[in-house]
Parts: structure tokens; sequence; C-alpha cells
């Protein structure tokens, strides 16, 4: 994959990536068939003109996809490209359910084929595959700058330190005022906005924020909709709440991320700062597939390598979405382990 | 003065109770009123992109609007036939429209050489024996048995015989199976009265509207040239029924224009808006919307799959529900016991039929994934192997079983309804039970039955947490095409939609679905009212 | 004949002659009409409803097991006291009874019965139409017709000019003394001018269910033997 387009040495701003989506994409394709380790690999060529042939139109069949609304938009690209650049054929039924909620319902018992996740698996999740039969194989799609946010009118709140975004959420520390985490702040109570228990971005805040998993305090408002958490947010001058990093980028000025201080200073969520590491609440986003399903289902591999070279592609997912692109580097091995499990 | 006293005299009190009673009265109204209104409104404006138009744009279109409608309820005032007709002729299209979003998902799902094969090898053969049996008392009998046999003979020969349909163009199948018939239907009926010019013009005119609509139309994907045919017979077939019935009773036709009168003033509004100059709407409700799937770009996203999925559930869902319904309200009503131990079981069940439509949907989805979905099984033994989760047949049965309580007491209703006089009637003319309810009590309940089904139809298509619960997809990018396909509906697209990261899914792309959804609602509840008002004067 | 415990008749004894009319009457709640409802079973209808004794058609006892309620009633035909036309056509609903018995359906027979109800003049040319568009008194003729198209023996009439006004009143019984000529009527009635008017027997049922008096309508009318329908008949009872 060395002849691969995508520049990725730092995220630059916008403007110099307005490359064609399907380009970067079939071009990508093209070159992992060229490297031979598929015989029939399907070529994504629409708009490249690269004279490639076209041969995955025998291609068919239903891939099943549940799980978490953060990593929805990611599945509906890769899905919605796969069907205009390899093949219509293939159906994929698309569900938000939440990481766990995916996990419960569908994944677990064997009903969907992926399911997308915000958090990685649990070693418990991981045991009831088993029972069932099948190994969940995770792939890393994305990253995601998890961004604390306050109110616009907020005006004494600009960075936060881990440990005080613990204070606030913990459920030991009875703490409901502004002035409890700092005293220089308003004496006036906070008003809470997260994720419901069924979302992996709450499973990640607990574990990361407040330190144990599941753990939390139980007076604030939970919910599997963003939006529902900005309007929150937007609507009190003293809320706070967390919401995936696209939501806020694709938002500007309905509310106001915090800095963050992880102990190395303040950082300022941004894809940049998630990708280099220097933000502390960057994160993963996952998914997950059945090993048994992907052995079986040749158009669940095929349209697998379209993902993970689609999950490097810098429109789509940073532009469009919002979120922090795979490296190359990345893109290789989560292409191998692929491989390996296939065979 | 006294006497005086006593004319006069008024509880001042009781007066002013009265009055504020009136204005609290008035003032729930006008909440509710309003609050659908504005409701309405918000979506119209946000779905027609009226955010990006200049006001002036506005102004014009509005007035262009304003001014066709005025004009015709003006005009329609003055005399009771146009007004009558302009009503009709509007209800008759929202009916036809209606009966066309059917007819086309029903061909998406059976394929033109399905139906070809299946109108060929029995439809037609059972019509010409019906017109062509002259006897009453035979033709039904024959007309049954040709129609069972021809459709043995279509499923056994269906291979061959959609191979060889498959041959020809979608749109020349439905010309020869529907456009044509039709015709023949339409000159039998006109001949008669109309004489033979007339008759054979609007049949000749028929078949080259048949041959015309699918070549000269664009077909835009997914539509073909065919489904456009269907969609329009269907379209303008009740308006078709109205128009000759009207010319037949020799009353004036027109004010069958009207509906033509009033969107036209709207179309001459757009234009004479766009060609000002001023910023013009952008409409996320278009025909790219209601023809694409979900993309991750609001402009690119449409809510076509789930329109399909809505529609395919729904007429299985009916097809399901109806007859268990019908079967069960007239075995309580009719036959089921009333007195003893027996009519006290049947009392318990009929409390627990009216507790039942009272249970949350999503109790009904819990239910569907627990035993439609993945089946029941009595230790090795498996009672019902389970549909699978998400599938059309499991949303089907599961709303199915959902809107069956209404369906039940609103059947119920209507049967309860029959005058007890016509009974008497019936069987004082030594008629049997059976015979009584044949002929007697079923015709006369039917229009009430119909009405209630179709009622609880607009419910289930609104219906979101019991699809949730049995696992069907928010997305899908194709339609289904069969029972066991995986499928979404509208509301749930349109909830995905809510919870979208990109601002312009969360309010235009947003109203136009749900705008979609509430006219898709409203049109099904239009044709219950149509087939109700239509019973009433007939009564 | 009883509803539940409640004794409806008392030892109603009587002989209903071959074309003549009939007329039953009495004053509200005497059970006149429940006892024209035993003559062609209808009471079968009422769950709680009992009979004890015999009623004999041509000799056979209506009541016997033998006996299907339902070719009794194509022998004995009935008209209401409120029209209660189908919603159908005119056609059909005079039809309804030889559909309903399996019976050729043709025009003429539908023709004869408009004929004899005397309505064939007014509805001629549009017997496609609603039999609920005619007024109240055709509605009542039409259901004579439709009782008389499959040609019973016995016109079973209850109350049936009681809901119409004096004008359409007066041609059910101009008609009804027609129809005696080929059928036997028998007519409940609480208004004693018409029993006088058409009937040739009457028969005086007073509260309680007894049947009280049963003779020539002459001799009912002006020489009653017993006094209680003396006074009834003049008006100082019921």
């Amino acid at each position: 994959m060395s002849q691969d387009p995508h520049d990725r040495s730092g995220l630059p701003s916008r403007r110099n990536f307005l490359v064609s989506s399907s380009v970067v994409a079939a071009t990508a394709l093209a070159g992992c068939s060229g490297n031979g380790d598929d015989g029939d690999a399907g070529d994504g060529d629409t708009t490249s003109g690269d004279g490639g042939t076209t041969s995955a139109d025998e291609l068919s069949g239903t891939i099943r996809i549940s799980g978490s609304s953060t990593v929805y938009p990611v599945q509906v690209a890769a899905t919605e490209e796969f069907r205009a650049d390899v093949s219509d054929d293939v159906e994929f039924p698309i569900s938000r359910d939440g990481s766990t909620g995916g996990f419960e319902k569908f994944f677990l018992k064997g009903d969907s084929d992926i399911n997308g996740s915000s958090r990685p698996i649990l070693e418990e999740e991981v045991e009831r595959a088993r029972d069932q039969g099948f190994e969940p194989i995770e792939f890393q799609v994305a990253g995601d700058a998890l961004t604390a946010a306050v109110n616009n009118d907020n005006d004494w709140a600009e960075c936060i330190t881990i440990e005080e975004l613990s204070r606030i959420w913990s459920p030991d520390a009875e703490n409901e005022l502004w002035s409890d985490i700092r005293s220089e702040w308003p004496d006036e109570p906070f008003d809470l906005y997260g994720a419901a228990t069924t979302s992996g971005t709450f499973d990640y805040w607990t574990r990361e924020v407040v330190g144990e998993l599941r753990v939390i305090r139980d007076d604030f408002e939970g919910t599997e909709e963003d939006d529902l958490i900005a309007r929150g947010i937007s609507d009190n001058q003293y809320a706070h709440g967390y919401l995936p990093y696209a939501y806020y980028d694709n938002n500007p000025g309905s509310i106001k991320a915090l800095e963050i201080d992880g102990g190395e200073g303040c950082t300022e969520p941004s894809l940049t700062a998630a990708s280099d590491g220097t933000y502390p609440l960057a994160r993963p986003i996952f998914i997950y597939v059945n090993s048994n399903r992907l052995q079986e289902k040749e158009e669940l591999q095929e349209f697998l390598r379209y993902y993970i070279e689609l999950t490097g592609n810098q429109q789509i997912i940073a532009e469009e979405i919002g979120y922090v692109p795979m490296s190359d580097q990345e893109i290789q091995d989560n292409l191998n382990k692929l491989e390996e499990t296939i065979e | 003065m006294a006497t005086v006293d006593r004319l006069t005299f008024t509880n001042g009190l009781s007066k002013l109770k009265g009055a504020a009673f009136r204005l609290v009265c008035l003032g729930a109204t006008a909440v509710g009123v309003l609050a659908l209104a504005a409701l309405l409104l918000t979506v119209t404006w946000g779905a027609l992109g009226f955010d990006a138009a200049h006001p002036v744009w506005i102004l014009v279109v509005l007035t262009a609007t304003g001014l066709s409608t005025g004009g015709v309820v003006t005009y329609a005032r003055r005399d009771e036939t146009v007004k009558l007709a302009a009503i009709s002729s509007t209800a008759a299209l929202i009916g036809g429209a209606v009966l066309g979003v059917f007819a086309v998902v029903f061909q998406l799902i059976v394929t033109p050489s399905v139906w070809a094969a299946y109108a060929g090898g029995a439809l037609l053969p059972a019509l010409v024996t019906a017109l062509v049996i002259p006897n009453r008392r035979y033709r039904l009998p024959a007309t049954a048995a040709v129609l069972v046999g021809g459709g043995v003979v279509a499923t056994v020969a269906l291979d061959t015989l959609t191979e060889l349909a498959g041959a020809a163009d979608p749109w020349l199948l439905y010309l020869l199976t529907i456009v044509v018939p039709l015709a023949v239907l339409v000159w039998t009926r006109v001949e008669p009265t109309a004489g033979r010019r007339r008759a054979g013009l609007l049949a000749g005119g028929l078949v080259l509207a048949g041959v015309a609509v699918p070549l000269l139309t664009p077909a835009p994907d997914p539509l073909t040239p065919g489904l456009v045919l269907v969609f329009g017979l269907a379209l303008f077939s009740p308006l078709g029924v109205l128009a000759w019935r009207r010319f037949r009773n020799g009353q004036s036709n027109v004010g069958l224009a009207a509906p033509l009168v009033i969107v036209g003033g709207a179309v001459v509004g757009v234009v004479i808006a766009n060609a000002t100059g001023f910023a013009a709407a952008d409409p996320w409700l278009d025909w790219q919307f209601l023809t694409s799937p979900h993309s991750r770009l609001p402009e690119d996203a449409g809510l076509y799959p789930a329109v399909v999925g809505s529609f395919f559930i729904m007429m299985v869902m009916a097809a399901f529900a109806f007859p268990v319904s019908v079967g069960a309200a007239i075995y309580l009503e009719e036959y089921a016991p009333s007195t003893g131990w027996r009519g006290r079981i049947v009392q318990l069940i009929q409390v627990n039929i009216a507790n039942l439509a009272g249970v949350p949907s999503v109790v009904y989805g819990l239910l569907g994934l627990a035993i439609i979905a993945r089946g029941v099984s009595l230790g090795p033994f498996a009672l019902w192997p389970g549909t699978g989760t998400g599938v059309v047949t499991t949303a089907a049965f599961t709303l199915g079983l959902l809107i069956m309580p209404i369906t039940i007491i609103s059947a119920q209703e209507a049967i309860r309804a029959v005058p007890d006089a016509h009974r008497r009637a019936s069987y004082a003319m030594g008629a049997s039970d059976w015979h009584t309810l044949r002929n007697v009590v079923l015709p006369e309940a039917l229009p009430g039955i119909l009405t209630g089904t179709i009622l609880s139809l607009g419910r289930a298509i609104g219906e979101t947490a019991p699809l949730i619960m049995i696992g069907a997809a928010t997305t899908v990018y194709s339609p289904p095409t069969s029972l066991n396909d995986s499928v979404s509906a509208m509301p749930m697209q349109i909830y995905a939609w809510a919870g979208e990261f990109i601002a312009d899914f969360r309010t235009g792309v947003l109203s136009a679905g749900v705008l979609t959804l509430l006219l898709a609602m409203l049109a099904i509840n239009a044709v219950a009212i149509l087939v109700r008002n239509r019973y009433e004067r007939n009564q | 004949m009883w509803y539940g415990d409640d004794r409806a008749l008392h030892d109603v004894d009587m002989d209903i002659p071959e074309h003549r009319v009939t007329a039953i009457i009495g004053p509200s709640g005497c059970g006149k009409s429940t006892f024209l409802r035993c003559l062609n079973r209808m009471n079968d209808m009422v769950e709680s409803a009992r009979i004890e004794g015999a009623v004999r058609f041509d000799g056979t006892d209506i009541y016997d097991d033998a006996v299907d309620p339902i070719a009794l009633r194509r022998q004995i035909g009935m008209v209401f006291q409120h029209p209660n036309p189908f919603p159908k056509s005119i056609y059909d609903n005079v039809a309804y009874g030889l559909r309903v018995q399996d019976e050729p359906v043709d025009d003429d027979v539908v023709e004869t019965a408009l004929r004899r109800a005397a309505l064939w003049e007014e509805v001629e040319g549009q017997l496609d139409t609603s039999a609920l568009e005619l007024s109240g008194g055709q509605q009542q003729r039409l259901c004579i017709a439709r009782a008389i198209a499959v040609d019973p023996d016995v016109i079973l009439m209850d109350e049936p000019a009681s809901a119409l006004d004096p004008v359409a009143t007066a041609k059910i019984e101009d008609l009804i003394e027609e129809l005696a000529e080929e059928y036997t009527v028998v007519i409940v009635t609480h208004n004693m001018q018409q029993a006088a008017r058409i009937s040739d027997i009457t028969a005086v049922f007073l509260t309680g269910g007894n049947l009280v008096e049963i003779d020539r309508t002459e001799t009912v009318f002006k020489n009653p033997a017993h006094e209680r329908v003396e006074e009834y008949i003049t008006g100082q009872f019921g």
C-alpha cells in the first residue's frame, strides 16, 4: 500500500483535502487487489477512470449491522460508498441501538454480522460470543475526541482537569454546585447531560473520567441522542455534558467545548489533537465482526476490505463526519488481521 | 309589576356559569387546533425549504395559490352540484393516490412477470367468464371456478409463464393485463347509455394513453415506465368513475376540475415567483427525497426504502389482521353464547380484548420479538419456527396483533349497528342464520368494518416502538421485495435522522420525513372517511 | 307461553280461518304481538322464550321437533310495525326471499309481487334505486311485496300501519282486503276502527295475555259477549 495517496502528515485544515471521496476510495481498493491478497477482490472503479475491470457484480447478500449511534455515520458512509462503488446487490440493514444495546440485542445473539461500538468490547461479552461459537473480531474504524461541553454563556470555565470532571460526575463526592469544583466558580448547581446506559460513550466516560466502569451519579439526563444532550446544554447557562466531537464539529456555535487538562496542560478538542494523542479524552471507535459470518460470507469479506480502506479517507471520515481517520499503518494492520481471520 | 318581574328575572349566576363554560370549551378547542396547525405549518415550512426563500418569493407563491383556491371556493359556493363535484373530485384524487402507492408497492413486490402470469392465467379468464355468462345464478360459481383453476394452472406453470412474460417490457405487460381489460370494461359499461361513438372514444383513448404514458413520460429511477402507468391508472380511476356517474346522472362535471385549478394556481405561482429572480424555496421534500435511500449527506438522503417498507408491512398486516378480526367479531357478536358459564367466559374475553386495545405498543414489540421473531419451542419440539428479527413478516404480524383489538372492536360495533329490524325481516323471510349474516348483516356492516380497519392502518403506519423491539433496521438501502427481507419503516428512519450530527438532517430532512409520514397517514384516514360517508349516504 | 318466569299468554285457543282477514286487537301489553310471533316461531329468537301447547298449521303442530322454523317461515310471511326494507335496491328487496330460498329469480316474479302490493306503478323503471329512497308508506308496501314474493300461505302483520300517515294507512288497508282473496291474513292492530273496517274475524286480547273473545267482526263490535270487551271497544277501558 505504499502508493496510497492518503497524506496524513498532521491533519491540516479541511480545504487541502477536497479530493473526491470515490477517487480516493477506488484507488485505495485498486491498490489492495493489485497486491494480490485476494484473486477476485472487487474493483471499485466508478469515477477514477483507471480502466480497472468490475468483477464484483456477482456479489450479493445481506449484511446486518447493529450497534452504536456514534459509529452509525461511519457505517452509513461505508455501506453507501460500497454500494455505489462495488455492488448494490448487497443490502445493509443498519440499526442504531447503542454499543451495549447492539451487543445485547443482536450481535451476541448471532442476529447481526457487525456491531459498531464506541468502546472496546468487554471480557464478559467476548465470553458470551464464544459460548455462541464465534469470536468477535475487532477493527478500529476511527478516532473521536469526546467533547466536554458547557453553555455558550458559561464565562467561567475554559479548561477543566480530568480530576475535576471526575468530581462532577462521581457518585461519591457530593458536589452540586460549580463552586464545589473550583471556589471561584459560581454558587450555582450544575445541570448534567450524558449518554444513556446502553451507549458505549457512557461506558467510556465512566471508566476514563469517573474511574470505574458504569459507576456514575444518577441525577443526570441520559440519552442516546446527542442532539438532546446539546439542546439540554444550550438551554441552561449552568449545564454541562459530553458528546462526540463530530456533533460539536457539525454544530459550531450551539455549545462551547471545554479544554481538557490531563496533566500536561490544557488542550482544545480537535481531530489533530485526538490523532497525535495530546487530547486526553481521545478515544477509538470500533466495529466488531462475527468471525463465523466473516468466514462464510464472501460479501462480508469484500465489504470489510473496502470498509477498512475507507477508514483512512480524509474527506469522508474527517471532513464529512468529523472523526479522526485511520493511518496507513493502522489500515494495513487491520487488513492483515482481516485476511488472517478469513483463512 | 309582579308579572313583569317573573318574566324578566333570570338567574345571573347560572348565565355566567354557562358563558364561562362555553369559553372554556372554546379555549380547549382552540388550543388543540392551534397546536396541530402550528405543528403542520412548521413541518411543511421546513420540508418545503421555505427558509431558503426570499419573502417576496413566498408571498408570490402564496398569493397565487390563495387566488386559485379562493376562486374555486367562490365559484363552487354558488352552485351546490359544483361544490359537491369539487369536494368529491378532491377526495377521489386523494383516494386514487393512496391506491396508487399501494398498487406500485404491490407491483414492486410481485414483479411484473409474476403479475402477468397470474393476471393472464386467472384474473382475465375469470373476468371474461363473468362478462360472458348472462345468468346471475351461474355467474358467480363459474367465475370462482375459473379463478381458482386458472390460479392453480398459473402456479404450476409459473416458471414458463414468467419467462414468457419476462421477454416483454413490463409496461407492455401492464398494457395487456390492465389497460386493455379496463378499456373493454369501460366499453361495456359506457356503450349502452352513451352510444358507440363515445364508448369507442373513451376505450380507445384509454388504450392510447396506456401506450403514450410509458413512452412519453420520463420515469425517474427507481420507477419504471410500467410503474408510472400503474400509478397513473390508480390515481385517475376513482376520478374517472366519479365523472362517469355524474355524466350518467346528467350532472355537470365542471366542478371536477377544482383540484387541478388549485394545484395549477400553485404551479403558476412558483413559475412567476422564480421569474422575479428572488431566492426560491429549496425543498427537502422532492422527487429525489422520495426515491433515494438514506445517505450520510443530507442533500442525498431520502425515504424511499422506508416508504415502500411501511406500505409493504401494512399490506401484509391487513391481509393477516382483517380476516382474523372480522372472523372474531362475527363470532363474538352472532354466535358466541351470552348466558350461563360459557357466556361469562365470552364476557371475560370481551373485556380482555378491550383492555388489549390499551396495552402500550412496546409490549407488543416485546411479544413480537420473543414469540413471532424468535419462535416458540416446547422442549425439543419447535411449535413455531420464528420468522426472524427485523423482517417484513415479523413486523406485519406484530403490528397486526397491535391493531387487532381495535379492529375487532370496531368490527363488532359495525355489526351491532345493523338494525335488528333487518335481521328480523330476514328471518321472517325464511332465511337461515347464514343467509341473514351473508346477505344482510355483513353487507351492511362492511363499510363500518372497513373504516375501522383503514383507520387502524393509519395508526400502525406511525408505530415505532414495536419495530425497534423486533429489531427492524433504521436504515436499509433497497426496498424489501419479499416477506423475509429486512425492512425499515418511515418512523424508524425519521427517528434516526433526529439524532444525526449534521444539523440539516435534524431540520430539513427530518421535516420532509415527518411531512411524508403525515401526508400518508392523512390520506389513509381520508380514505376511511370517504368510505364512511358513502355508507352514510346510502343509508 | 313464557318469557323466562313471566307468563305472557294464557290458554289461548283460537282458529284462524283460511282466506280471511283475522284481526287481533287489545290494549298495549296484552300479548297480541307475542301471540302473532308464536305463529311463525319468531319467538325462537328470544332465548328465554318457552311455549306449551300446540299451534296447528294444516293439521301439523308447528312446534313439533320435525318442523324446521326456516321452512315454516317460508309458508308464513310477516310484515312488521315499522317498515324495514333492506338497504338494497327495490328489486333486490323483493327478490330477497327467493334468493335465500334458492329459487330462481326472474323479473316477472318481482313485477307480480310489486303489482299485488299496489306499488308497481310508483316504482316502475327505478327498480335499481335504493329502497330507502321510498316514502314510509311505499316502504311498507315494499315489505308486503317482499313477503308475498315467495308466495306464502299466511301473512302475519304486526300493526303494519301504525307508523304511517292516514293516506298511506288507507292504501295499506285497501291492500290488505285485496290480499285476503289469496292469502290468509292475520293482523295485529291497536286501532279498533281499522279492525272493524278490514277484518272478517276479530279476536280480543285483554290484559295478562288472555284471549277474551273471538267472533265475526260485526258481532264483536256490535254485540260483544263479554262486558269487558264492550268496555274496551267503547273506550271505557284500556
